[in-house]
């Protein structure tokens, strides 16, 4: 497979107050973060708030300036793009925004909201503009007669829904969502999921998934990245990850999601300690003051990330570490239940799309989709 | 069921375009707000052609009487009808106070926006300038400013403007940041939208509501000002009147008990200014999408 993205070594400092008479404080939000997104895999980035998940991803798009390390979409340096070259590549990268509620312009229609990337792309004319904007509403499952409303008529999941058509408008090749549905209810958050999964099969997109805890990403990505305080602390293939968590934290992080079957409740080990300020990050390896297998080398010895088979981890005891309780993480099967959503949903999908064919007024498009809050 | 629950509830979210005026209207204090301004504004225009005065010829023969039912308002010292010279005199209140306004935004709008969309030195020279012009009260600024330029209803109009102009500064600077901290100016950044279009489309329209109610709260406030500066004898120029420039004759009346001179064109400023500060508060209900 194909690199698509490829991020060395990013670093991001924010220089925060300072005046006169004090040093500003640097937080450093990202520190040293490399990874490679492969063309067509959904990639996970994960870890608790402040982590510095939406930093990079904002850096990956260059919607930030890095304080030093490159990124490179398809080998060419976004750092030495100018404005024009980078509205160029803007077309095949694009964001979907955590808060649905922030996300949209308010002044704005969805028609306008929607259609906006078409005509700043130059994308045909006036009227095909116009129509692709339907299309692309009824895509993500809404009514295309709803591209003369404003975004505050519509809720959370549908909000997300519009952000999404605007991420997509462009024929985008990589979308980069910012926790796209923790925001939204639980009920919504499966049908928004189910939405991306199936935008991106029906349009190769490639995928990278922000998330701050590790049960939304779980049935939808590929690989996942843990980061912890700036640093990545483990990536491995979803299924790996899953079944045996190598880092500390990423066994703290699982450990963390609530069990769907009742006779596998075991009592949820959450990490003790509040996370330390990127401001200040601890020495040596920076999970050591909440490690639950710390030793002394661990306060002094920054753990670099290492290979381990297929994986990388960064903990210089992972070898030797109890192993991790792998039962539960099995015993949370191959959803059927899962698989049933996805054929329902594709069934309701090509439904629609028969209705919307047999030019009958898309009447029932999307609302099956979202039942309210 | 849901399903229906859901697009009967989007149905209804239809809201049809002319809801800013519904809630304007039935917001009392806006409303008579703007039967206030509208009043003046119709006096502005038709007025003058109401009394059979007029308001710049003297006579030696009526000077300063009490009103009576051929002069309402009285007349003053040297013979001209109050009512007359109070309604030509709205024309000029009112034109001082929205041309003045505008100048202010047009001048500080830009600038406002400028600095807070792209902050770094652009904002720290802008910002220092308007803080130093802010520590001084607005008043003094525009009287100043217009000993300065030369009395006239002009260049009255000019100070004003200019000295409200920081005010203007320091509200769009501050809309300006907030709005560019929501998602959607980053989006618009993401998907490579020019800074001018971003300024146009995202920054503008979502500062425009807040950036209305203050202008129309300082036309109150320029109203009083252009009074402050004819009063001084740097406004409106003599014969012309205005309602600043009738306060400052008028005043010197009182004592001798001569009220109508003074208290008359002091009322037509009391009212106006009270129709503009309601209707600024009205403005600012029915402009927020998301109050209904
Ligand atoms: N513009 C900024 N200026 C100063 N500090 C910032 C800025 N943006 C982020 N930070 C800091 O950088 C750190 C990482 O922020 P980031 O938003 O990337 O975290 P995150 O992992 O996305 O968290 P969340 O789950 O809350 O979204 C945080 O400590 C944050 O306070
Ligand atoms: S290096 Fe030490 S502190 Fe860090 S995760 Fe490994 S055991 Fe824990
Ligand atoms: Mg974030």
């Amino acid at each position: 497979m194909s690199t698509i993205l490829e991020a060395t070594d990013l670093t991001k400092h924010f220089r925060s107050g300072g005046g006169l008479f004090h040093k500003p404080t640097i937080v450093r939000a990202v520190d040293g973060v490399s990874f490679a997104v492969r063309t067509g895999e959904t990639l996970a980035i994960v870890g608790e708030s402040g982590c510095g998940k939406s930093t990079v991803g904002r850096l990956a798009l260059r919607l930030l300036e890095a304080t030093s390390g490159s990124v490179k979409f398809e080998g060419k340096d976004l750092a030495s793009m100018d404005e024009d070259a980078l509205r160029g590549l803007r077309r095949e990268m694009q964001m979907v925004f955590q808060d649905p509620f922030s996300s949209l312009n308010p002044r704005m229609t969805l028609g306008d909201i929607v259609g906006e990337p078409l005509w700043l792309h130059g994308m045909g004319s006036a009227r095909e503009r116009r129509e692709r904007t339907r299309e692309l509403l009824s895509i993500v499952g809404l009514r295309p007669e709803h591209a003369q409303r404003y975004p505050h008529e519509f809720s959370g999941g549908q909000r997300q829904r519009i952000g999404i058509a605007r991420a997509l408008a462009s024929n985008p090749r990589l979308v980069i969502g910012d926790e796209p549905v923790s925001a939204l209810d639980v009920s919504i958050q499966a049908q928004v999921i189910n939405l991306l999964e199936d935008l991106k099969d029906r349009f190769s997109l490639t995928l990278v998934i922000i998330a701050h805890d590790l049960a939304v990403i779980r049935h939808m990505s590929d690989r996942v990245i843990v980061m912890y305080l700036g640093k990545i602390v483990e990536t491995a293939p979803t299924a790996a990850l899953y079944a045996e968590p190598l880092h500390p934290y990423t066994r703290a992080l699982l450990a963390a999601i609530p069990l769907p079957a009742p006779g596998l409740r075991a009592e949820r080990k959450l990490l003790e300690g509040d996370i330390p300020s990127p401001a200040n990050p601890p020495s040596g390896c920076r999970f050591h003051t909440r490690c639950p297998f710390a030793q002394a080398r661990c306060r002094e010895e920054e753990p670099a990330l290492r290979d381990a088979g297929g994986r990388e981890v960064a903990c210089h005891f992972y070898e030797t570490l109890p192993r991790a309780d792998a039962e539960r993480a099995v015993a949370i099967p191959e959803s059927a239940a899962k698989r049933r959503r996805m054929a329902l949903y594709r069934e309701h999908r090509d439904r629609q799309e028969s209705d919307a064919a047999a030019a009958a007024p898309a009447a029932t498009a999307g609302r099956a989709l979202e039942p309210s809050a | 069921m849901s399903i229906a629950l859901e697009s009967a509830a989007q149905q209804e979210a239809a809201v049809p375009r002319s809801r800013f005026w519904g809630k304007l209207l039935r917001n009392r204090s806006a409303a008579i707000g703007l039967t206030l301004v509208g009043l003046f504004l119709l006096l502005a225009i038709v007025g003058p052609s109401l009394v059979p005065w007029d308001p710049i010829a003297t006579s030696w023969t009526t000077v300063r009487k009490p009103p009576s039912a051929a002069h309402w308002f009285g007349t003053d010292e040297l013979g001209r009808d109050v009512l007359a010279r109070v309604l030509s005199g709205a024309r000029a209140s009112l034109t001082a106070g929205v041309i003045s306004v505008s100048i202010a935004v047009a001048i500080g709008g830009p600038l406002g926006v400028a600095a807070g969309y792209f902050g770094g030195w652009t904002d720290t020279i802008i910002s220092r300038c308007t803080e130093a012009l802010l520590a001084c009260p607005f008043l003094i600024l525009a009287i100043a400013l217009g000993s300065v330029l030369g009395a006239s209803l002009t260049n009255a109009m000019i100070a004003i403007g200019i000295a409200a102009a920081p005010i203007f500064i320091r509200l769009t600077r501050g809309q300006t940041l907030s709005v560019k901290t929501e998602d959607f100016v980053e989006g618009a950044r993401a998907i490579g939208l020019p800074h001018r279009w971003i300024i146009a489309r995202y920054i503008i329209p979502n500062i425009f509501a807040p950036i209305l109610v203050q202008a129309t709260l300082i036309v109150a406030q320029a109203i009083i000002a252009e009074a402050s500066l004819s009063f001084l004898g740097l406004g409106q120029q003599p014969p012309a009147p205005s309602w600043g420039a009738m306060l400052s004759t008028g005043k010197n009346f009182v004592q001798q008990g001569q009220w109508w001179m003074s208290v008359f064109p002091g009322v037509a400023i009391f009212f106006t200014v009270l129709g503009f500060n309601l209707l600024g508060d009205g403005l600012r209900d029915a402009l927020d999408p998301r109050e209904s």
